[in-house]
Parts: structure tokens; C-alpha cells; sequence
């Protein structure tokens, strides 16, 4: 009997999902986190798993963890003391890199920076010059750079950060460092820009680097305890890491290069929305991950187009590969705010702040969650009855917004949920427009723990049906990371015109890269015959900064020539709606590595838990002005093919699913709830 | 009574409750019924007491009370700096609660008993402090105790209740008329859903613009506005009722308007270069709106190429000129007035592209506001506009009374000069306001210039600018309306720099355009303190390099927007810029295209003048050209220092200069136009820096010395403005000699002054 065990560590709840591969059942649970020893909450929530299931600790033969620990690291400023080595006369790139992403907002009240994760004063530049094409202009000043080096280290470097500009093209000078370094002081902990990223545009890859050495510390630490606490109880399972691009790596990997799974949460809930989209109907679909303090958003195609490298952490832009996740906004925990221009404004609560009025823990400033407890649609008991719902408390709090807008509760309410929702549909057709693709022809995918409570009404704004309500709404990215597959890629900038790249160049680096990817698979422990690779390029029109990702052909690399600038100036048509006349640039080449997915928790039949809460048959909930009768549902008594009519509320363990009067819900073969409006069912 | 009763932070922080209670009064004040009232609560006793009540001391209980409510044991304070003067004792004050930390003044009067004026002091800058962190559990407060850490706004007494609750119900009755009443939360929504609307028009723009002008600089807008032309949100670049009161009588569905001419009737952006698209929206025959969108083309014609010379005279020397056209008619392209537009310009196919985007941007706006109108129905939809137009109205109403001073106040800044040799050009404006109407009077701006920094602005577009000003500390998402329109009275003199008389060149506006947002900031900062920045909210540098032999490489653009200047509640930001997404260019991606060199870009340690908080430093980047070219720069503030303000210091003016291959070095000026410069040469570009905010004095010693540990300010610096002696070796503080000196340049007499312009002041030359 074999069991696979997946993680996410967030920074609320640890959730765990097991798979147990005999049976094909699937066991989930959600446990608080602790942030002091992350391994803790997971063997508390595996310990649960083990009591509900037919699975023995050693049965688990893999486990993935995906993980929010680097961006909570960097949320907390817990990392490593940084020290950064750079080009001399650029010692200030990491204050360069911009301010505010906001198109519209062009007020220096609200401008920020992100605070560089290397202080300036363990930066120095490093007297030596690459060219673009990888010439060495001015050679490396050793005994400068010894010097320097003495100086952070003295100053109590805890880890050193090299990133050189054009080290893409030529890494020579960034190696001559991390020798110097490890002559200096042997085992001091060294991230190197070339080891990471081969790409040009030194902001980006800087600051990956940087926020590679500062978070590197708490993932060794965490993976470590976590081996060893599961050596301790059974054999020991491969231990493997989920990515940002939604792969998996090695755990030596990942104590390398930790940085590419800052955004592994994300990924795997969007890659398990991605398989549930494929199943449930045709055509594109969206992603809404709308959580407590967070809300995000992915577009997904039928046909997987390529991971984009736009990826960041908080307010620091890494360039990161990812599924083209969006933070929208803040999550249901989001404060309410009146000000005195008395329109309403959505705000993101501080990260530690108490939460929801109603969950009783010390909010008082009304919130998104205390809205909807206002209008009857949240039971009265969330998580099991694990927090309970302070109906008085969300009035309190709730009233000071309604007072303040001149309406009643309920009307208060409403208008905040409408505008809330508003605010995400707005999001929703932004990020359609940006891929020249029409909102209203997506599948809406809903999860996270406020998402079902939304995505009827969401639905309805941009008719988006069917709306897919997962069967375990809350848990995806553990889903997520239950059938991950291993990646690994590496691109590498070459930025010529495409007619000056000849087969024999395109040739040469394509066969360095897969060289790389191989030995790095070959280091995760996977034989040849495990795992395939694909080829892509980036092209751009010169100067441009639209970049397209088209694959090639890695048999037989010069055929691609042929085509590929055709290839580019019809896609770059079909997003933009225009050619130019300009020299088309080939601008990166990657080779990408990848396993097959062994496991389709598709198929797999979710254990679901009871909700806990006492269910009364009937409740009043408001949605459109008057408070109607409203069916009470337990997903767990809900079997395939049953269909529910709105007004309806379907409770779980870890969300609530609002249907709409109007609207129908019917139960897919996999578990997940399909919500129509009825009218269509006629046609 | 001219002196504003509560200060911005306090309106900003007030709630909606609150700031109905000050607009019942300014209500009660401006209208003939409640003048009586008005002149009675003058008289009042009540009031009396209000005003000679140091409120300070009412504080103190109830704020500790209620951090200590809202954080339970989990805040910490710590008085940062303390300064007792004869009269008045003033203290910043550092806030820790729920690891977040705020810092703010507090001030109370020095009676004498200064332990006790202390106490008050902190009392007040804590209350600041918390209302930062917490602004709604700070209005509770207020609500529930009144806000007592200032005189009391008048009228605000029990007798005055009534009266006031009557004023509220009759201003909710207005906007609920009878027979098409509209729910309530329709405005909210359609607030939301015009604003998701007008930036998805931007995203249209951004993925199919040629331009680079759009699509990286985003030098482009998109709005919409009601059936009568007013503006519901977006930019402000054309004047619509009067666009269509002078020219587009006839409008009819399926019309699509296109005009560039900033001297035609309404207006369109600042320059020929941007092109404004208008799309009437029809349901059905019913005229319900319209929606806009301008963007930068490339090149609409004129002698230089991209329609951009700091040299030219005349409007006739900057390209096409194309005044209010139907570019559609009942849906018809207009193919002969498109071979028009194409025949005038280098590029056509880029121009027609963006042209298309720009009309497609349109019509993304008409789909939307066409679906609101079938979602609430057109009257709901309309009311909802209206209510909205009201909205900003009661809200400019409330807030005019709070920042403009009754008796006026002036402030003039200068641009150094039009590229043709002539200048500086100063820019001045004065304002007041006389009942509930406010002014903004710019005569005293000098002519306009031979060259062609001028700016042909429409009245309609400062009114809105200033709203928008006005209201982007109390409410950021606000993208207020011109329902406030009508409560500001511009006078823009005829022939002058921002009125410009045709046919004067405008293609080079960018200087002006950006020190008008520093004159703001310096009128304002009279009545509206902590809604100003320090200068420097206005550098919008432009540097162009185009090699002789195009294989050589392309050409290269970048634009230098400077630093973030001080602010009332933070730092600057030392190197990016807060307009736009402007970002310097990465080095390495510049190298691969250009036959350029960047040997090193770095901020300038002082550039930022010192302050309480300082001012954002400028980048100084080094090109090395490795073949030759011509080289083209707009720049200013290389003549006048971006001035500090309330003590803060000034910073430091723009340089550039160019050495040869052979080691000549040479200054250049703000302005350079196709310089022929050479493989080798070596050009020094340092931007201007940013003006400091507060007494330097004041600023914490650990800040200076993280600072200077960092290289963004020298040791010199910190002793000199900062009164911060620090060890060269150990980069330590010198705790006694520190506070000595700090003493000792506190007890100097004279009074701080309100602005610094610094050694290098253009007003000393002019």
C-alpha cells in the first residue's frame, strides 16, 4: 500500500491532503500553522489523517510540501543578514527598481519602495565590467574584491548574494567571487545570479538573487526538521518541494534555490483549478482563489500555454517563472472603510491583525466576512465549529459602516458585498483584456475559503457559467501538490535578430541547457527514461517589450528558424492586433524538463468531513434586497448527479457554497458542484 | 474664522458621520437661512469657550485609554524629539502597535507649566499617530468624544443639531427625487464598476499601442463622462461641453470624434502629438454618455522626427493639427480624412494602428457603460451618475472652506527656460476663496515662452487637477468627478505660459505641466499642510540618443523622472519616481540595443534635501557613447533648487555634462537639441534632487546615521543640517556632542522658515 502526503503551509492553516493510492481516496484536513516550527502543525494535522484513514505513517512513500515560509519570511524580515556583491557604480540597484505597479495612480502620498533585502551597507561593487555579449571589458580586481569581501564578512554577513551585470553571458566573474568567498570563509552560505537565472535585466535577477540568500536559511532549516521528524516515524518518503511554475523539485534543490517556490502556493491551487477546468467544460477558464487576507486570480487555457516569468513576492519584482497568478486585492478579512468622501473603500488589514469582528479574537473595524454575516449567508459556526461566529459583534461593527453610508444594516451590507464583488469582476475582465480574451466566455473556477460564497453572484456579473465549485474548495493548493510533477528550466539570453541566430548557434545552446536541466533531474533522482524536455524561445519585435513564448522543435533545431519569425508576427497579431516593421529579436532560449504527473486526484474520491456546525433545514439569507427561505445543505450528503435549486447554501468543512435564486447546482461525477442559472438547463 | 478649524490629517481621518456634521455646517454657514444661525453661534458663549479650551488636555486620558483598548498591552510610544518654545511646546512622537510603527508632531500650548503642555503635546501626536494606524477606531473615538485636540469647528454645538440633521435630510432628500428613486447602493456600484471600466480601457491601450510613447511610457488616459459631457472618471484632458457646444451639434450613434488641436474649442491633451478619440454612447437614440481615450503618437509630421523639437516656434512647426472630427460618421470611416492623417506623419502604419486602439479603447467604455445601463435600467444608471456628480460636489463643498484661505495667498516657481535660450519663466499662482466658491488666480505667470514649453490649458482641466489634489491624501481611489467643477473659479491670463496665445509652440509642455503640480504643492501649503509634498513632484527629464548609422544600433529614449519628494508623513524615495509606472531602463537590456555604455548609475548621497523627513535623492547615471550620434535632452530645475518646506532643506539641481573621448569636459544646458556627440564621449546626466519635509533638527539621530551609514547622506550633511555628529571611522553617533550641537542649533533664534530655496535660487537672479 503506497500513500502520498500533500502540504501547504500557509500562514493562517496547514492543510493536508492524503492520498491513499490502494483505495484512491483522498483525506484532507486543515490544521493551524506554527510559524515557530512549521513541521509541527503538519505532523498534528497528519496525525488526523492517520486516524480517519486505513493509512499507516509508513505507507507514505511521497510527500510534497508546498510552502508560503519564504514569503512569510520576507513578510516578517526574518532572513539571513544579506550581503550583496555587485558591478562597481550600480551599488544602488535595489533602490532603482520603481515604485507603485498602478497604472492610474500617480500620487506620491501613496508611493512606496520595497525595503532591499540587502542593506547598502553590506553592498560593494566589485571594480570589473562584462559586456553585453559577454566580453570580459575590465577584468575582476581580486585583491579589491578579497578586501571587500573581508569588510561584510567582518560586518556579520550571514550569507552573500553575487549578482554581476551580464553574468548571463558570462559567469566567469561571479564564480572568481564565490571562490574568493569560499577561500575567505569556508561554508559561508553563497548565492550566485548565474546559478539562478541566465536572463538579462540585472533589477530582476538581483533581486531574485538577493531574496534567494535571505529566505534560504528558514526553508533548509523547516526541510530539514521535516525529514527528520519523518525518518523518526517510518521510513523515510521522498520529500519534494513544489515550485512557483507548478512543478515539483528535489529538496537539495530547494535548499539551493528556495526562491523558486516563493509562490508554490498559488501555483498548485491554480494547477489543480487547471484540471478541474479541463474536466468540467470546454473552453478557457478562470481561476478565483478568493482566501482570508488574500484574493487571486489565473486565467487557464484548455491547451497549458507556457508559465510566464512575471512572478513576485509582496512588492518585490523577481521575474519569477509562474501559472500567471494575480493578486487582486485583499481576502474576506479586508476592512471596510468609509472615508469622509463617503464612498466605500475595501483595505487590506495588517498581517497580524485580529480578523473579522464576528470571529470574536478583537477586530472591531467591520470587515468583508462580517458583511456577509449581515446578510445570513455565512452559518454560525466555521472550520468544524472551531471559530464561531459572533452574529452581535459583526452588527456592532458593521453598524459604524452603515451608519456612516446613511443606510441600514442589511442595505450596508449588500452594498459592500456588491461592491466587493464588483471590484473582482473589474479584475476578472482587466486580466481577459490584457490576453485580448472576452470575461464572459470563462469558466468560473471558485475556491479558497470565501470564494464559493461569491462565485454565484460573480458568475452572474459576467456570465460566467458554468461556476465550478471544487469539491474541497479550501484545500486546492495541497490538492495541487498531490499531483505535481518534477521541472526544472533554464533559460538562457541571447538577444539577437533571428537573422543573425544560425542553427548551429540556436543548436549549441539549446544542447548546453538540456545538458544542465539533465544533470539537475539527475540530481533529483530521476533516471533518463523518467523524464522528457521542451524547448521554447522568447521573440520580441526590437526594443519591444512584449515578449512572445513560442516552443520549438528540439529534434531538429534549424527547422525552427524557418517558421518561427512567421510564427511570432502571427501571435504577436493575435494578442496586439498589429505587425511592425521591425526587426524581429530572438530574445531567450529554455529548455524546460518534466516528469509525467503520476497521480490525477481527479479521479480520486475526496473523503469529505462533515461541517460540524449544527444544520438547521431551512435559514433566511438576503440576497437581493429581502431575506428568503433558504435550504440548508451538507456537501457530504450531496451525491453525483443531485441537483440543488436556489436559494440554496451548501455548507463543508472548509467553505460555503451561496446559490442564487434563479440559479442550480448540480453535482459533477468527480465531486465538484456545477452552479447554472436554470434557464439555461431549459434550452 | 479664516483659519482652518481642523486640520487635514483630522479630515482625513474623520468618517463619514464627522464629515457630514462639518459640511451641515459650512451648509449652515454659506446658505441666507442659516446665516442668522451662523452669526448667533459666533456670539455664543459656547463657542467662546471652544476656542480658549486648549482641548489638548482632554486627550490625555482618552487615548491611552483607547490604544490601550485597541491594542490591549501590545503599543509602545516614545517621544522621538521634543521642542518647547515661549509659546508653544511641540513633540514627535513614535507609535508601536501591532508592529506597525507611526510617527507624528503633536503640539499643545506652553502655558507655562511645561510638563503638563508636554503631556498634551504627546497626548496630541499619539492621537495622530493612532488615527494613522487605525483610522476608523480613531473616528469612533472622535464620534463618540468629539475631537477635542483642536477648537472646535463652529456651530458644532447642541443647539446647532437640529438644524444640522435637517441640512442632511434635506441634502438626501435632493439626491433621492421623487418618482426615480434609485437603490441605494447603485452609486457605490456604478462608482466601482466605471473605474474597472476606464482601466480596462487602459489595458486595451497598453496591449495594442505602437507607440512607445503609450505603451511604455503610458502617456495615455482614457475617461468617461455623462450624457451632458461631464466627467465621471478618467482624465482630464478635454473639455467635452465645450468641445461640443462649439463644434458637434449633430451627434448621432455611430459617430466617433478625433481631435488633437489644444487651440480648437474644448481642447485636446497639452501638444499635437496627443490625439484624442471621443465616442458618443447611444441606447438606442438616447445620448447616455461618452467615452474617451487620448494616447502619444509617434510622429504626426513637423521638421524633427517624433514631432518633438525643443526648438521650434510655432504650432505650425509641430505637425498635423486636427480640431474636433467625425472620424466615423453613423459608423462610417472617414477614408478621405484618414489619408489626410496618414500623408502627415513618418509613420503611418503606427499611427493607424494607434489610432484604431484608441478608438478601440472607446469602445470597450461604450460596451460598459451600455451594460450598466441594461443592468440598472438608463434612469437608475443615469441618477447614479448624477448622484455622483453630487457626491464630489458636497464633498469639494465641505473640503474648499478647509485649504483655501480667505485672505489670498500666492506662491510662484520657475522653469529655466524654453530651449531657445530665453528664460527662467516664472509660474504664479494666487489663491482664496469668497463664501463657498474658491479661487485660483495665475496672473503674474510670465508671457509665454518664444519656445516651446507652453502650455494652452483649459480651465475645466485645472479644476479638475486641483479636485483631484485636494482629495488624494483623504481618499486615493477617489478619481473624483467634475460634479466640483463649479465650485472653482480659474483665471488663466491670456498670452501667458499656461494660456499660450495661437500660435504659440506647446510640443515641449512636459517642464511646465510638471512645476505646476510644485506651485500647487507651495500655495497649499499655507492652509493644507500635510497634504503637500516638497518640491520636486514635477522633474520629467528626457534623454534621446539616436546613432548616425541606424545598424549601429537603435535609437535610445529614456525618460528621468526624478525622486519622491519628502512627504508630511514619510520620506522620500531615493532614485524611481511616483508618476506613472515610469522606470529607468534596465542597463543591461540598454546595452544590447544601443551603442551605449552605462559605467555606473547611482543616487546621489544630499541630492535629497535634509528634513524631518528627507527629501528622495536623484540618480546620476554615466553613458559612454561607443558610436556617433546625436544626442537630445529636456531637463530643467538645473537653475533653481527643488525647495524644502516647513525647515526641511532644499535639494540639489540637475547637471549634465559631456566629455570628450580626449577629456574636455563641458556643461550642458537644461535643453539640448541633436548635439552631435562621439564614440567615446562621455555624458554625466545627475538629476535634480527632491525637497526635505520638517526641521532637519527634528529628524531621529538614528535615521541620519542610518543614512549616512547607507551613503545617501555624507557626514558633512548630518552635521551641518542634522546637527548629527558622526565618527568617520566607526560610522557611530556621537551621543553628547550630538546632543550639544543639537541644542546649540535649536536655541539659534529665528524662526524656521516655511520654504528654502536654497544658494541656487532662480529668484535671486530674476
Amino acid at each position: 500500500m503506497a500513500a502520498r502526503l500533500g502540504i501547504d503551509i500557509g500562514g493562517t492553516f496547514t492543510d493536508l491532503s492524503l492520498l491513499d493510492e490502494s483505495s484512491g481516496n483522498i483525506y484532507a484536513t486543515k490544521v493551524p500553522s506554527t510559524p515557530a516550527d512549521p513541521t509541527s502543525g503538519i505532523f498534528t494535522g497528519l496525525r488526523e489523517l492517520l486516524d480517519i484513514s486505513n493509512v499507516s505513517a509508513a505507507d507514505i512513500a511521497t510527500v510534497v510540501n508546498s510552502t508560503s515560509i519564504p514569503s512569510l519570511t520576507v513578510a516578517e524580515r526574518s532572513g539571513s543578514k544579506v550581503a550583496l556583491l555587485t558591478s562597481e557604480g550600480f551599488e544602488h540597484i535595489l533602490l532603482l527598481g520603481g515604485v507603485s505597479e498602478d497604472f492610474s495612480s500617480s500620487n506620491p502620498h501613496t508611493a512606496t519602495q520595497a525595503e532591499p533585502l540587502a542593506d547598502l551597507t553590506l553592498t560593494r561593487g566589485i571594480p570589473e565590467r562584462m559586456s553585453a555579449e559577454g566580453q570580459i571589458l575590465q577584468p575582476l580586481d581580486s585583491s579589491v574584491a578579497s578586501n571587500m569581501i573581508q569588510e561584510i564578512i567582518h560586518l556579520g554577513a550571514e550569507h552573500i548574494a553575487i549578482s554581476l551585470l551580464h553574468s548571463y553571458a558570462n559567469p566567469i566573474h561571479e564564480r572568481i567571487l564565490r571562490d574568493l568567498i569560499s577561500n575567505l570563509a569556508p561554508g559561508l552560505p553563497v548565492t550566485l545570479s548565474s546559478e539562478l537565472r541566465r536572463i538579462f535585466r540585472e533589477f530582476e535577477r538581483t533581486s531574485l538573487t538577493v531574496m534567494n540568500a535571505y529566505i534560504q536559511r528558514s526553508m533548509i532549516t523547516h526541510l530539514k526538521i521535516l525529514h527528520d521528524k519523518f525518518t523518526d516515524l517510518s521510513a523515510p518518503p521522498d520529500i519534494w518541494v513544489a515550485r512557483s511554475d507548478g512543478g515539483l523539485m528535489g529538496s537539495e534543490r530547494a535548499q539551493h534555490s528556495p526562491i523558486f517556490a516563493a509562490l508554490s502556493s498559488s501555483a498548485c491551487a491554480a494547477r489543480a483549478a487547471h484540471e478541474i477546468a479541463c474536466s468540467a467544460a470546454p473552453g478557457d477558464a478562470l481561476a478565483l482563489d478568493w482566501g482570508g487576507s488574500t484574493t487571486e486570480i489565473t486565467l487557464l487555457h484548455q491547451t497549458p500555454r507556457p508559465p510566464v516569468r512575471d512572478g513576485s513576492v509582496g512588492p518585490y519584482r523577481l521575474g519569477l517563472p509562474t501559472l500567471g497568478t494575480r493578486h487582486i486585492g485583499a481576502g474576506a478579512g479586508s476592512l471596510i472603510d468609509i472615508p469622509i468622501t463617503g464612498m466605500i473603500r475595501i483595505k487590506a488589514a495588517a498581517p497580524n491583525a485580529p480578523g473579522p469582528a464576528c470571529y470574536g479574537l478583537g477586530g472591531s473595524v467591520a470587515t468583508l466576512t462580517d458583511a456577509n454575516v449581515i446578510l445570513g449567508r455565512l452559518p454560525l459556526g466555521l472550520l468544524g465549529g472551531r471559530v464561531p461566529i459572533d452574529t452581535g459583534a459583526a452588527e456592532t461593527a458593521m453598524s459604524v459602516v452603515a451608519k456612516a453610508l446613511g443606510m441600514d444594516l442589511v442595505e450596508a451590507a449588500k452594498a459592500v458585498i456588491d461592491v466587493a464583488n464588483e471590484k473582482v469582476y473589474g479584475n476578472i475582465c482587466r486580466l481577459a483584456s490584457e490576453k485580448n480574451l472576452d470575461a464572459k466566455n470563462l469558466t468560473l473556477i471558485a475556491f479558497g475559503g470565501a470564494g464559493p460564497l461569491h462565485a454565484n453572484a460573480l458568475g452572474m456579473l459576467g456570465n460566467m457559467f458554468p461556476v465550478v465549485i471544487p469539491p474541497q474548495p479550501g484545500m486546492l493548493s495541497a490538492h495541487g501538490a498531490l499531483s505535481a510533477s518534477q521541472r526544472h528550466e533554464l533559460s538562457q539570453t541571447i538577444l539577437k535578430p533571428i537573422t543573425t541566430v544560425t542553427g548551429t548557434l540556436l543548436d549549441q545552446v539549446l544542447q548546453k541547457l538540456q545538458t544542465h536541466v539533465s544533470t539537475q533531474l539527475q540530481d533529483d533522482g530521476l533516471t533518463k527514461d523518467k523524464y522528457t524536455f521542451l524547448a521554447e524561445a522568447d521573440l520580441r519585435y526590437s526594443g519591444d517589450s512584449v515578449e512572445i513564448t513560442l516552443p520549438l522543435h528540439l529534434a531538429d533545431p534549424s527547422a525552427n528558424l524557418d517558421k518561427l519569425e512567421e510564427q511570432f508576427v502571427s501571435a504577436h497579431q493575435n494578442l496586439s492586433g498589429f505587425e511592425k516593421e521591425l526587426p524581429v529579436e530572438i530574445v531567450n532560449l529554455r529548455i524546460i524538463g518534466y516528469t509525467q504527473s503520476q497521480v490525477s486526484t481527479l479521479k480520486a474520491k475526496s473523503q469529505l468531513r462533515e461541517s460540524e456546525s449544527a444544520i438547521p433545514d431551512q435559514c433566511r439569507i438576503c440576497f437581493d434586497g429581502d431575506f428568503l427561505d433558504t435550504q440548508v445543505y451538507e456537501r457530504l450528503d450531496l451525491t453525483p448527479d443531485m441537483s440543488v435549486s436556489g436559494p440554496a447554501v451548501i455548507l463543508q468543512y472548509d467553505a460555503t457554497t451561496l446559490i442564487h435564486p434563479g440559479h442550480k447546482a448540480t453535482v459533477g461525477p468527480n465531486g465538484t458542484l456545477l452552479i447554472q442559472p436554470q434557464a439555461i438547463e431549459r434550452v | 474664522m479664516n483659519k482652518p478649524d481642523l486640520s487635514l490629517e483630522e479630515l482625513a481621518d474623520a468618517n463619514k458621520s464627522e464629515f457630514d456634521r462639518l459640511f451641515a455646517t459650512q451648509m449652515a454657514l454659506g446658505t441666507p437661512i442659516a446665516a442668522d444661525g451662523a452669526a448667533q453661534m459666533l456670539t455664543s458663549p459656547h463657542l467662546t469657550e471652544k476656542v480658549t479650551d486648549n482641548a489638548p488636555s482632554a486627550v490625555g486620558p482618552h487615548i491611552t485609554t483607547l490604544l490601550t483598548d485597541t491594542y490591549a498591552k501590545a503599543w509602545s510610544y516614545e517621544i522621538v524629539e521634543h521642542n518647547v518654545e515661549p509659546g508653544e511646546v511641540r513633540v514627535l512622537c513614535r507609535l508601536t502597535a501591532m508592529g506597525q510603527t507611526r510617527m507624528q508632531f503633536g503640539t499643545a500650548v506652553n502655558d507655562g507649566n511645561i510638563g503638563i503642555a508636554l503631556q498634551r503635546a504627546t497626548d496630541d501626536a499619539l492621537a495622530r499617530c493612532h488615527a494613522d494606524l487605525a483610522p476608523n477606531t480613531h473616528a469612533d473615538f472622535v464620534s463618540a468624544h468629539g475631537h477635542q485636540s483642536t477648537p472646535q469647528v463652529p456651530g458644532l454645538g447642541p443647539t446647532d443639531a437640529l438644524r444640522q440633521s435637517e441640512h442632511i435630510s434635506r441634502v438626501r432628500k435632493a439626491n433621492t427625487r421623487a418618482g426615480d428613486d434609485v437603490e441605494k447602493s447603485v452609486p457605490y456600484i456604478v462608482e466601482t464598476a466605471l473605474g474597472s471600466a476606464r482601466r480596462e480601457m487602459e489595458i486595451v491601450l497598453v496591449r495594442s499601442a505602437m507607440s512607445s510613447g503609450i505603451r511604455l511610457q503610458r502617456d495615455a488616459g482614457t475617461m468617461i463622462a455623462d450624457a451632458n459631457g461631464h466627467l465621471l472618471v478618467g482624465h482630464t484632458e478635454t473639455d467635452l461641453p465645450k468641445m461640443l457646444r462649439a463644434s458637434m451639434p449633430d451627434l448621432a450613434p455611430g459617430d466617433v470624434i478625433l481631435h488633437s488641436d489644444p487651440y480648437s474649442p474644448g481642447g485636446a491633451g497639452g501638444h499635437l502629438n496627443d490625439w484624442a478619440v471621443v465616442t458618443p454612447i447611444f441606447l438606442g437614440t438616447r445620448l447616455v454618455g461618452f467615452s474617451s481615450a487620448y494616447g502619444h503618437m509617434t510622429d504626426i509630421g513637423s521638421e524633427s522626427l517624433g514631432s518633438n523639437s525643443v526648438t521650434t516656434h510655432s504650432i505650425f512647426g509641430e505637425g498635423l493639427r486636427v480640431p474636433p472630427i467625425k472620424l466615423y460618421k453613423n459608423g462610417n470611416l472617414n477614408h478621405e480624412a484618414l489619408a489626410i492623417l496618414a500623408s502627415n506623419t513618418r509613420a503611418p502604419a503606427a499611427n493607424h494602428n494607434d489610432l484604431m486602439t484608441l478608438v478601440a479603447a472607446t469602445k470597450i467604455g461604450e460596451a460598459r457603460v451600455l451594460e450598466l445601463c441594461a443592468r440598472f435600467g438608463e434612469q437608475s444608471y443615469t441618477r447614479a451618475s448624477e448622484i455622483l456628480l453630487e457626491q464630489t460636489h458636497r464633498v469639494m463643498r465641505a473640503i474648499i472652506p478647509k485649504y483655501f484661505p480667505i485672505e489670498p495667498q500666492s506662491f510662484e516657481d520657475y522653469v529655466d527656460d524654453d530651449g531657445c535660450g530665453n528664460g527662467p519663466f516664472r509660474l504664479k499662482v494666487t489663491i482664496w476663496r469668497e463664501e463657498d466658491k474658491a479661487y485660483l488666480d495665475w496672473t503674474g505667470t510670465d508671457a509665454q515662452a518664444f519656445g516651446p514649453i507652453n502650455l494652452h490649458l483649459q480651465e475645466s482641466t485645472l479644476q479638475n487637477l486641483v479636485g483631484r489634489y485636494l482629495l488624494r491624501r483623504i481618499d486615493p481611489e477617489m478619481e473624483p468627478s467634475g460634479g466640483g467643477n463649479s465650485l472653482f473659479d480659474i483665471t488663466l491670463p491670456e498670452g501667458s505660459l499656461i494660456k499660450a496665445a495661437f500660435p504659440a509652440a506647446l510640443g515641449s509642455r512636459r517642464h511646465i505641466l510638471g512645476r505646476l503640480r510644485d506651485v500647487i504643492n507651495g500655495v497649499f501649503s499655507h492652509s493644507a499642510d500635510s497634504l503637500v509634498v516638497a518640491a520636486g513632484e514635477s522633474n520629467q527629464g528626457l534623454l534621446t540618443f539616436i546613432p548616425e548609422d541606424a545598424t549601429q544600433g537603435i535609437a535610445l529614449t529614456e525618460t528621468h523622472f526624478g525622486a519622491v519628494p519628502a512627504r508630511s508623513t514619510a520620506d522620500g524615495i531615493d532614485g524611481p519616481s511616483w508618476e506613472h509606472t515610469t522606470k529607468l531602463y534596465s542597463v543591461e537590456a540598454m546595452e544590447h540595443q544601443a551603442p551605449v555604455r552605462v559605467d555606473s548609475r547611482r543616487c546621489i548621497p544630499d541630492s535629497g534635501g535634509a528634513g524631518s523627513f528627507r527629501g528622495g535623492n536623484g540618480v546620476a547615471t554615466t553613458y559612454q557613447f561607443t558610436a556617433p550620434g546625436a544626442l537630445s535632452i529636456q531637463d530643467d530645475r538645473q537653475t533653481g533648487q527643488p525647495w524644502g518646506i516647513f525647515g526641511g532643506r532644499p535639494g540639489s539641481c540637475s547637471e549634465k555634462s559631456l566629455t570628450t573621448k580626449n577629456g574636455e569636459r563641458r556643461t550642458l544646458a537644461p535643453k539640448v537639441d541633436r548635439l552631435p556627440v562621439y564614440s567615446g564621449d562621455k555624458l554625466l546626466y545627475a538629476g535634480p534632487g527632491t525637497g526635505g519635509w520638517g526641521d532637519p533638527l527634528r529628524r531621529p539621530v538614528e535615521a541620519v546615521q542610518k543614512d549616512v551609514a547607507r551613503g545617501l547622506t555624507t557626514i558633512v550633511s548630518a552635521k551641518e543640517y542634522y546637527g548629527v555628529v558622526i565618527d568617520s571611522d566607526t560610522v557611530t553617533i556621537h551621543v553628547e556632542e550630538t546632543e550639544a550641537l543639537r541644542r546649540r542649533l535649536l536655541g539659534v533664534p529665528g524662526k524656521r522658515s516655511h520654504f528654502d530655496f536654497g544658494k541656487k535660487s532662480i529668484r535671486q537672479t530674476s
